[in-house]
């Protein structure tokens, strides 16, 4: 579980710099379509942040 | 729009909203059956106006939930600060409510313009009331069958596992869909992991709040949108309003279901959905 909390954060990060600055015209369901999509990249951000929170309780929980 | 419309819309999505009967679906059919032609939902105005309306309404549920909120709050930065979960119901309720939102705010965000485009009119929106009315009937057919047992008892929400929460957060997300309530799909999912009427109806609420609350922030830039100019007399009257019968409808329906279930709300959406259906297939309305 750990180590799946890491990759989400990883994933969610890049997500969210994806969708920030448009840099991925690749799946635009997802916000990737070229453009700025502040609103995924809110969502992306605050599913990182979750995810390494997740990721803290795992840790310290095994600790 | 106006200022007549604007109260009429107020007041129907500070009730809609939380009772099981889908706001969104109400607001493509009310109008219609009104008439108001003058009304378009891609309109920047009409988009801004529903911002504020969703505000009033998200500041309302708060407010009503002001002592759970600033209980739950507490709580979740404590877990956060130590960075353990520990044995504490609030806790454990706080971290229900952040995993229950995940699923809504994934879906919302990815599916929500193009569900609009597609079934933003009257005939899906009637069609879909009917199948929130079949959904109340259901659910509350399963949960009487769950609990025929003498010895059957309910769950309290702190003792929903956080995959449940996750199932009340997909049923949340129906309501992307314009007639499926937010509240009734996740009350009948509530049910059907062990909650009673009353915590149900409860938990649902509680969830609904940050998703409404988030779901308004995001769309407030549209307030600035080119094109939008809501009239800042209608845009405070319409906020006021829509948290006050906001407030209202949850402190009635917390009540009620204490004693009630959903089929009430059942027959309410099987009904006026046939109705709006066949205005919409004789062309009464459109």
């Amino acid at each position: 579980m750990k180590i799946l909390a890491l990759v989400l954060t990883v994933v969610f990060v890049l997500f969210a710099i994806t969708a920030a600055t448009g840099i991925c015209n690749a799946v635009p369901a997802l916000g990737f379509d070229g453009a700025h999509h502040l609103k995924h990249a809110i969502l992306y951000a605050v599913l990182a942040v979750l995810s390494i929170l997740w990721y803290r309780f795992q840790a310290n929980a095994a600790a | 729009m106006t200022f007549l419309q604007a109260i009429i819309l107020a007041v129907l999505q500070g009730v809609s909203e939380l009772f099981p009967v889908s706001s969104l679906g109400h607001t493509i059919l009310i109008p219609a059956l009104l008439g108001w032609h003058n009304i378009h939902r891609a309109d920047p105005n009409f988009l801004a106006f529903v911002v504020v309306l969703h505000l009033g309404t998200a500041i309302a549920l708060i407010a009503f939930y002001r002592h759970d909120w600033a209980k739950l709050g507490r709580a979740f930065v404590a877990s956060v600060v130590r960075g353990k979960l520990s044995d504490d119901v609030d806790e454990r309720v706080a971290w229900l409510l952040v995993v229950g939102t995940v699923p809504v705010g994934i879906l919302g965000l990815l599916f929500k313009e193009k569900v609009s485009i597609l079934f933003g009119t009257v005939a899906p929106a009637a069609i879909f009331l009917m199948i929130n009315g079949l959904v109340m009937f259901a659910g509350d057919w399963l949960r009487r069958r769950q609990h025929a047992a003498p010895d059957a008892a309910y769950r309290p929400i702190e003792a929903l596992t956080y995959p449940q929460s996750v199932a009340v957060g997909f049923g949340q997300a129906f309501a992307l869909l314009p007639g499926i309530s937010r509240s009734g799909a996740s009350m009948v999912v509530g049910l059907l992991c062990g909650l009673d009427m009353a915590s149900a109806a409860r938990y649902s609420f509680l969830l609904a709040t940050p998703v409404i609350f988030a779901a308004a922030a995001l769309e407030i830039p549209e307030l600035w949108a080119p094109g939008a100019h809501v009239v800042a007399a209608q845009a405070i009257v319409g906020a006021v309003l829509a948290g006050i019968f906001a407030y209202l409808s949850v402190a009635f329906l917390t009540k009620y279901f204490k004693n009630h279930d959903l089929r009430a709300f059942g027959w309410y959406c099987l009904l006026f959905g046939a109705l709006c259906l066949i205005l919409a297939k004789i062309g009464v309305i459109s």
